[in-house]
C-alpha cells in the first residue's frame, strides 16, 4: 500500500568556513600583528631564526582566511 | 642601477600573475578581499622567489613594510569608524540626516543635497560603505525609489573617496609614491574638478534623466563651484584629510541656498519624508558636534606653533637598503609610514573624547555607547583589515622585488602616449576589485608611478589620475553596490544597480583621464 511518504528535509547545516568565519579573521588578524615584530628584527638584523619565525606566522594568518566562506 | 629580469611575455604575465589572482578570484569566484588578498600574497611571494630573485631577508622587510603601512592605513579607518559608530548609538545620525532632508522641497535638489553632498561629507569622515548605507536608507524613507536612492548615492559619493575616510587614500598614495602630500594634493584636487561636476550632472540624470539634467545644471555648476574649490583651498592649507568633508559640508549649504532661488521653489512632485524620531533634546548642533569638534581639532594641528610642538612626537620604522639577486636594489627608508599627532587617528579620538564631554553635559550620552560602538567597530573592520593586510604585503612583496617595475615597463610599452588616459581606468580597477580607494592606490601607484617614469612624463598628475581613478571607482565596486542594495532592501538587486551606475561611472572616469592627458601632454609638459 502506498502511504504518504512525509520526507522531511533537514535545513542545509551552515559551512563551517562560515559559521565561524568572525573567529578565524580574528585569529588571523592577531597572528599578522605577532608575525610584525619577527619580520622587522628579522630583516634589520639579519637574523634567520626570526625571519623564519615571521614566515611561519605569516603563512598560517593567509591560510586562515583560505578556510572561510566567502 | 636596477638590472631586473628581462622584459619578456613570460615575465611580464608571471609578474602580473598576483593581480590576475587577485582579479579572477574576486570577479569569478566571488571571494572576499580577505581570501583574494591571501591567495595573492602567497603567488607574490612564490613569483618573487623563483623569478626575480628575492631572498628571505628581502621579503622579511618587504612584509614588515606592508605591516607598518596596513598599521598607518588601519588606524585611520578603525578611529572613523569609531567615531561614526558612537554617534549612530547615540541617534545623532538620524537627527542629521532628517534636517538635511527638511533642507528643501524640491525633489531633485533633495535626491543632490543627499546623494552628491551629504553622501560626501559622510564620506569625508567616515567612508568604507558608510555613505552608502546611511544615505541610501534615509533617502528611500524620504520617498526615493530604492534603486535610484542606492544608485545616486554610489555614483553621488565617488568624487569623496580619495579624501574621504580623513584623508586614507590620500596618505596611502602618499606613502606608496613617495610623493610629498603638499605636491600631489592640489593636483588631485585639480583633477578632482571633472569627476564633483560630472558626478554632479550623473545623479541629476539617474534620478530624472535629460530634463533633471536641464533643470539641475544651475545648482550643479554653483555647487560644483563651491566644492571644488573647498577642495583644492583643503589641500593648499595642509588639510587635506578635510577635503571631501568641508566641500561636502559647504556644498550642502550651497544646495540649500539654491533652494531658496526663484529656480527651485516648489516642485509638485514633492512629498513630505518620514524619518524615525530623533532622541528629545537632540537638535542638530548637537548630533553634529563630533563632527564639528573634528573639523576644529583638524585645523588646529595645521597651525605652524601647533605643529612645531607636536612634530617630535611620532613614530616610524627604519629599513636598511636590500636588493635581490637581480640586482634591483630596495633603497633604505627612515621613518617608514611615519604616524604622528597629526595623523587623523589622534584627531579622530580626541574627537570622540570631547564629543563624549559634550553629549555628556548635555545629558544625551547613553550609558554603554563606548562600549557597543567599540564591539561593532571591532566586528565591521577585522575582516577589512585581513583583507587590506594581505593586499599590502602583496604590493610591497611585488614592489620590492621588482615586479612592479617590470609590469610598468610592459605597460609603457604597450599603452605609450595614451597611458595617461588609461591609469585613471587602472585606478578604477583597483577600486573595483578591492572596494576600497586607499586600497585601489596601495595596488596600482606604485605600478603607475614607474609607468610615469619609464615614459618619461608627469609622475604627479600620473599618481593623481591613480588616485582620483579609485575614487570614482567606488561607484560600481561590487562591496559597495552589494552593500546600498541591501540597505535599501534590494536583495539580490545588486546586478540592477550596478546597471544603473556602470555606464557613469564609466563616463566620469573618461572625462578624467581626457583630462589628465591633457595636462600630462598638452598643459604642463614640463612637470615631474
Amino acid at each position: 500500500m502506498a502511504t504518504g511518504t512525509v520526507t522531511t528535509k533537514l535545513p542545509d547545516p551552515v559551512p563551517w568556513g562560515k559559521k565561524h568565519r568572525m573567529l578565524l579573521m580574528n585569529i588571523s588578524f592577531w597572528m599578522f600583528w605577532a608575525a610584525f615584530p619577527f619580520a622587522y628584527l628579522g630583516g634589520v638584523r639579519n637574523q634567520l631564526a626570526y625571519i623564519h619565525l615571521s614566515f611561519g606566522l605569516f603563512v598560517l594568518a593567509c591560510l586562515v582566511p583560505l578556510v572561510t566562506k566567502k | 642601477m636596477n638590472n631586473v629580469v628581462a622584459l619578456t611575455w613570460v615575465t611580464w604575465l608571471l609578474a602580473f600573475l598576483p593581480i590576475l589572482l587577485l582579479l579572477s578570484t574576486i570577479l569569478f569566484l566571488k571571494w572576499g578581499a580577505p581570501k583574494a588578498g591571501a591567495v595573492s600574497w602567497f603567488a607574490a611571494v612564490a613569483v618573487s622567489v623563483f623569478v626575480f630573485g628575492a631572498d628571505a631577508r628581502l621579503l622579511a622587510l618587504a612584509n614588515s613594510k606592508g605591516m607598518s603601512l596596513s598599521l598607518y592605513v588601519l588606524l585611520i579607518i578603525w578611529s572613523a569608524v569609531f567615531l561614526y559608530n558612537i554617534v549612530e548609538t547615540i541617534g545623532a545620525v538620524n537627527v542629521i540626516g532628517s534636517n538635511m532632508a527638511k533642507v528643501t522641497d524640491d525633489r531633485l535638489l533633495q535626491c543632490l543635497l543627499m546623494s552628491w553632498c551629504f553622501s560626501a561629507f559622510m564620506q569625508g569622515i567616515a567612508g568604507f560603505g558608510v555613505p552608502i548605507a546611511v544615505v541610501a536608507p534615509i533617502m528611500m524613507v524620504m520617498g526615493f525609489p530604492p534603486a535610484i536612492a542606492a544608485a545616486t548615492c554610489l555614483v553621488g559619493h565617488s568624487w569623496a573617496v580619495t579624501f574621504g575616510s580623513m584623508g586614507a587614500g590620500y596618505y596611502t598614495i602618499q606613502l606608496i609614491t613617495k610623493i610629498p602630500g603638499d605636491v600631489i594634493a592640489p593636483w588631485m584636487a585639480i583633477l578632482f574638478v571633472v569627476p564633483i561636476v560630472t558626478t554632479g550632472f550623473a545623479v541629476a540624470h539617474i534620478y530624472g534623466g535629460i530634463s533633471a539634467v536641464k533643470r539641475g545644471a544651475p545648482a550643479i555648476v554653483v555647487t560644483s563651484a563651491v566644492m571644488s574649490f573647498s577642495c583644492w583651498l583643503m589641500t593648499v592649507i595642509g588639510a587635506a584629510q578635510l577635503a571631501s568633508l568641508i566641500p561636502g559640508l559647504l556644498g550642502c549649504g550651497a544646495m540649500a541656498l539654491m533652494a531658496r532661488t526663484g529656480l527651485y521653489r516648489r516642485d509638485p512632485a514633492s512629498n513630505p519624508s518620514v524619518l524615525a524620531e530623533a532622541p528629545q533634546g537632540l537638535g542638530f548642533n548637537l548630533a553634529f558636534s563630533p563632527y564639528y569638534i573634528l573639523i576644529l581639532v583638524s585645523i588646529a594641528t595645521q597651525i605652524k606653533g601647533i605643529r612645531r610642538i607636536i612634530a617630535p612626537y611620532a613614530f616610524g620604522m627604519d629599513y636598511p637598503a636590500v636588493q635581490t639577486a637581480m640586482k634591483f636594489s630596495v633603497k633604505a627608508e627612515k621613518m617608514y609610514s611615519r604616524i604622528g599627532l597629526s595623523h587623523p587617528a589622534p584627531l579622530l579620538l580626541t574627537a570622540v573624547v570631547l564629543s563624549f564631554l559634550v553629549f555628556r553635559a548635555a545629558g544625551q550620552w547613553k550609558r554603554g555607547a563606548a562600549v557597543k560602538a567599540f564591539k561593532t567597530t571591532f566586528s565591521q573592520c577585522i575582516p577589512t583589515s585581513v583583507g587590506i593586510i594581505t593586499m599590502v604585503m602583496m604590493a610591497l612583496v611585488m614592489g620590492d622585488s621588482g615586479m612592479t617595475f617590470l609590469l610598468a615597463q610592459g605597460m609603457a610599452k604597450a599603452t605609450g602616449s595614451l597611458f595617461p588616459l588609461a591609469s585613471t581606468f587602472i585606478g578604477v580597477l583597483g577600486t573595483f576589485l578591492t572596494g576600497s580607494g586607499a586600497n585601489s592606490n596601495v595596488m596600482f601607484a606604485a605600478l603607475q608611478v614607474e609607468t610615469a617614469k619609464v615614459l618619461g612624463i608627469s609622475t604627479v598628475i600620473i599618481a593623481a589620475a591613480q588616485s582620483v581613478g579609485g575614487s570614482i571607482g567606488g561607484a560600481i565596486s561590487p562591496a559597495k553596490v552589494l552593500l546600498g542594495a541591501t540597505m535599501v532592501g534590494l536583495d539580490g538587486g545588486e546586478s540592477e544597480v550596478m546597471k544603473k551606475t556602470l555606464p557613469y561611472c564609466i563616463g566620469v572616469a573618461l572625462c578624467t583621464g581626457i583630462v589628465a592627458w591633457l595636462f600630462v601632454y598638452v598643459f604642463f609638459r614640463t612637470l615631474q
